[in-house]
């Protein structure tokens, strides 16, 4: 079974997301911030990144371009608040294969999750 | 015999006052308790995302005056240029810098001569210029150039040339954190009874914090002794001061640092006063008294949120101009405004305000002097009552340190910007530390500005800067 | 011990035998000592306690999104037993607050049936009729958080018991009972202002407008309706609304309303007018130049740079002793001039 990377701040939808996932079937791995998650990259093998753009540290356009750049074979979702267009455009440029916009139903990125993986 | 008697007079005397004080320490305290909770319960769901999307938040023109400031001033600006509001410009008077201030300012962001109408509401020196940014992302930007005039005069041509229905003055040096204006502008959205004339905020002490582009990163305790001491000096300012004064609606200052003002009034007032050092009280006062003579009711605004960061001076030859400086500020204010003083037509502010400033903040550093003189005086002549003259010592001193210790409690119960449980302790070392060091400095700092206005001075007082950017 | 006792003799005798000034200033010296203490203890007691309440809060916040998580994503979760998450609830006094900081979380995060299901749970674990009873007994800023709940999480089943809060005195809590009426509205959002005694603060205009922007989905009301109202703010509120919504249809109702007393609602119609550029009406806002206030005469000579043009502004028959609007007047011939 696929292992997902979920980068998300806020510890409840976090929790949410992972508690989601877990019950189709993902294994899930969650990380509270950038510098979190680039640790967890090193250590896991990962088949999907799930992560926010507002974050701390390390805010996910950074991470982003990390993961790319390092393993740019693992394909990856936003889950962020899409109020900034420049910001939902970065994402695109960089690479990642989906942008799913707060406030979000959570059957969506279920179903976006399997289009990817 | 003689002695004896001129003590008992003393000591009755001396209690009377410390009564006095310790009442209005605990009133002060109490007040800005409860000020602070309020604002606390009221600020507890903000949502500052609305007044950002909206058109029809007041729009607001930063006023920024600039003398010599070359060495920061690009970032400065850079850095008022990314404030979070809907609706805003930035003016920044060059006041006849003798640097190259405006040359950078014109490399920089491209500006050039704007040749639009303008119109003196109140005369200042001569303006040479006015420039506009050519490029669009810059299209918030003014520059005035002008003669020297002074700190006032140079706001005042700012006042003249401000396209919107608030100003916002500050100094330009200061960091402002992203939704200053936002915040700041509060106060004159929620009132429908009253006129909001001014609003006015915190400042906090950004030595040895960490900033980067113009921005306040990350807040540290300040690294020296005299910095911190400074800090429990606007603890005790701002959060205990002013956050009490507010609660009565008796504010006399909104500090020259950061202050939101009516542009149409300030210009009815006859905007700021250029033959005082003390333009940003001198001002407040003004607007109070023209709007209690046309009975209009108003309010000033306050906001105990940490909006402004300021760099306050760590050497002592600059620490003394500026105090040099307030105290001629203070001193002269008080006597432009002299009628007012127990004058009950003003209530609150003639009654307890005005009376507060010229006991409490005027003629105390003064008392003190003298009363520093008496002893010596006393010692040489060998008529000192040593027991006495020890206790005395002793309840000032925790009377003053209770103060700081307060204040920081404040800092505590407010916004708890020192996260570290360390940092409180050596602020509170340094509240034993201040009335033995720090205190007589200022107070003699103070003293030479009283002795300097009487022989009559005048200037900015130049304020070198390190600049942050390391 | 012995040395002790002689210590508090000699002290004590020290004590008796000073002048009162002494004994004034060694009291007080005390008091403060003490004071500077005791003050001491309390921040260094407060830092401690919110360390442990941040502690406990963690261990309730886990729980609590378990169980909400349990519900949310189960497939059944209407029959799904909440008597659980009702007793914890009951047990500890913070996890109330918690719970409720949680769901606005969610509720601000999810969409779509998720947002029903929350609001189930909510009503089911008695954190709806937690509210109510604030609403009935708590105090001024509990009752404020209670109608902000309620308003965010769309539960509209007690608007009798915020309906009297329009009326309240306390400014907060009179705003957020107009946002939640506003927010919870399917249609017929600005009902409200019918019963409304006091002034409509900018804040509370900015707030509503938002909520008419970005979250209501109904029919957009009809602005015009309110022009009448008594309330000045009011009147103001709707004329920007008008400009805000692009409602044309409404601007024939404008162009009486130049003809109102108050200044305020004059300037906010121009500015409307022009904003719309309902050129039409540009000579009914030249007559407006009649009025002897300076924020008006503004007004109109920013809608002639707009709408008219140089030939308009010259033939004015306009009195330019005031500086501020002669200055105004020279700035309009000059952006005039430019186009």
């Amino acid at each position: 079974m696929s292992t997902i990377l979920v980068v998300e701040d806020n510890e409840m939808v976090a929790n949410a997301v992972a508690f989601k996932l877990k019950r189709e079937g993902y294994e899930v791995v969650l990380a509270l911030d950038g510098r979190e998650a680039k640790k967890e990259l090193g250590q896991k093998k990962f088949e999907l990144i799930i992560t926010d753009i507002m974050l701390p540290y390390m805010n996910g356009i950074e991470l982003i371009e990390y993961a790319k750049t390092n393993y740019p074979s693992i394909p990856i979702i936003v889950l962020s608040v899409a109020n900034q267009e420049k910001m939902v455009m970065n994402a695109f440029q960089l690479g990642v294969e989906d942008f799913i916009s707060k406030p979000f139903n959570p059957n969506e990125l279920i179903l976006r999750v399997k289009r990817v993986l | 015999m003689k002695v004896d008697h001129l003590f008992s007079i003393f000591a009755w005397l001396f209690i009377a006052y410390s009564i006095l004080v310790y009442l209005g320490y605990l009133v002060g305290a109490l007040f800005s308790f409860l000020e602070l909770r309020e604002y606390k319960q009221n600020n507890l769901l903000e949502n500052e995302v609305p007044l950002l999307k909206t058109s029809n938040l007041p729009a607001v023109s930063i006023l920024a005056p600039a003398y010599n400031e070359s060495v920061t001033i690009i970032e400065n600006v850079r850095s008022l240029l990314t404030l979070n509001y809907p609706a805003f410009e930035i003016v920044i008077i060059n006041d006849g810098s003798s640097d190259d201030s405006l040359e950078k300012l014109i490399a920089t962001f491209q500006l050039k001569k704007d040749t639009s109408p303008h119109y003196n509401f109140i005369a200042t020196a001569e303006v040479k210029a006015v420039y506009k940014s050519q490029l669009s992302s810059f299209a918030s930007l003014t520059v005035i150039d002008k003669e020297n005039g002074g700190k006032a005069d140079a706001l005042n041509a700012g006042v003249n040339i401000a396209e919107h229905q608030l100003v916002c003055c500050i100094d330009v040096d200061c960091i402002l954190e992203q939704d200053a204006l936002v915040k700041l502008v509060k106060p004159f959205l929620n009132s429908t009874k009253k006129k909001v004339i001014a609003a006015g905020g915190v400042i906090r002490i950004a030595n040895s914090c960490t900033i980067e582009d113009g921005k306040l990163v990350k807040v540290e305790l300040p690294k020296s002794f005299i910095a911190r001491a400074q800090l429990l000096e606007y603890f005790r300012a701002f959060l205990m001061g002013r956050m009490a004064w507010s609660r009565i609606d008796g504010l006399l200052i909104i500090s020259g640092a950061f202050g939101m003002f009516d542009k149409n009034l300030i210009i009815e007032a006859g905007g700021y006063n250029t033959k005082t050092v003390g333009e940003d009280m001198e001002l407040l006062v003004r607007m109070r008294k023209m709007m209690r003579k046309k009975e209009v009711p108003y309010e000033v605004g306050f906001i105990p949120n940490p909006l402004c960061w300021t760099e306050v001076p760590e050497d002592l030859n600059v620490l003394s101009r500026q105090r040099n400086r307030w105290a001629r500020g203070c001193a002269e204010t008080l006597w432009i405004h002299r009628r007012m003083l127990f004058n009950p037509y003003y209530k609150t502010l003639g009654l307890l305000s005005a009376p507060y400033w010229f006991f409490f903040e005027w003629l105390a550093p003064i008392i003190e002097f003298i009363g520093i003189l008496f002893f010596i005086y006393l010692t040489f002549t060998g008529q000192v009552n040593w027991v006495y003259s020890i206790s005395f010592f002793i309840v000032v001193y925790f009377l003053s340190v209770l103060f700081s210790i307060t204040a920081i409690f404040f800092e505590e119960y407010s916004f708890q910007q020192y996260k570290n449980l360390k940092d409180i302790f050596k602020l509170i070392l340094a509240s034993f530390l201040d009335p033995l060091i720090f205190h007589p400095l200022v107070m003699w700092y103070s003293i030479r500005g009283n002795i300097d206005l009487f022989r009559k001075k005048k200037g900015w007082g130049k304020m070198t800067r390190k600049g942050f950017t390391k | 011990m012995d040395l002790y006792h002689q210590l508090i003799a000699q002290l004590e005798q020290f004590y008796n035998g000073s002048p009162f000034y002494v004994k004034f200033n060694l009291c007080a010296s005390l008091l403060f000592f003490l004071m500077i203490f005791l003050f001491i203890l309390f921040i260094v007691n407060t830092r401690y306690r919110k360390s442990v309440i941040e502690a406990k809060r963690k261990t309730i916040e886990k729980k609590l999104s378990g169980l909400i998580n349990e519900y949310l994503f189960s497939d059944e979760y209407e029959e799904q037993p909440t008597e659980d998450f009702k007793n914890y609830l009951q047990q500890q006094s913070l996890a109330k607050e918690v719970a409720i900081e949680q769901f606005l979380i969610f509720t601000e995060n999810f969409r779509g049936d998720y947002i029903e299901r929350l609001r189930l749970l909510f009503e089911k674990v008695g954190l709806a009729d937690y509210l109510f009873h604030i609403l009935k007994k708590g105090f001024w800023a509990e009752k404020v958080k209670a109608v902000y709940v309620l308003s965010e999480l769309n539960i509209k089943k007690r608007d009798d018991l915020i309906f009297p809060l329009l009326l309240s005195d306390h400014p907060k809590l009179k705003a957020h009972a107009i946002l939640y009426f506003v927010k919870t509205a399917d249609n017929k959002p600005l009902s409200f202002l019918g019963h409304l005694q006091d002034d409509l603060s900018l804040w509370e205009q900015i707030h509503i407008e938002h909520i008419l922007r970005y979250y209501y989905l109904g029919e957009m009301p009809n602005f015009s309706l309110y022009l009448k109202h008594r309330l000045e703010s009011v009147r103001i509120f709707a004329v920007r609304m008008i400009r805000l919504f692009n409602q044309f249809e409404s601007t024939k109702a404008l162009i009486p309303m130049l003809n109102e007393e108050e200044p305020e609602v004059k300037k906010e119609v121009i500015r409307t007018l022009t904003a719309l550029n309902i050129i039409e009406a540009l000579p009914f806002i030249m007559q407006a130049l009649k009025t002897n206030v300076l924020l008006v005469q503004q007004e109109v000579l920013r809608a002639i740079t707009e709408m008219g043009n140089y030939e308009m502004l010259v033939a004015l028959d306009i009195n330019l002793n005031n500086p501020s609007l002669a200055f105004a007047f020279e700035k309009a011939q000059y952006q005039l001039k430019l186009h």
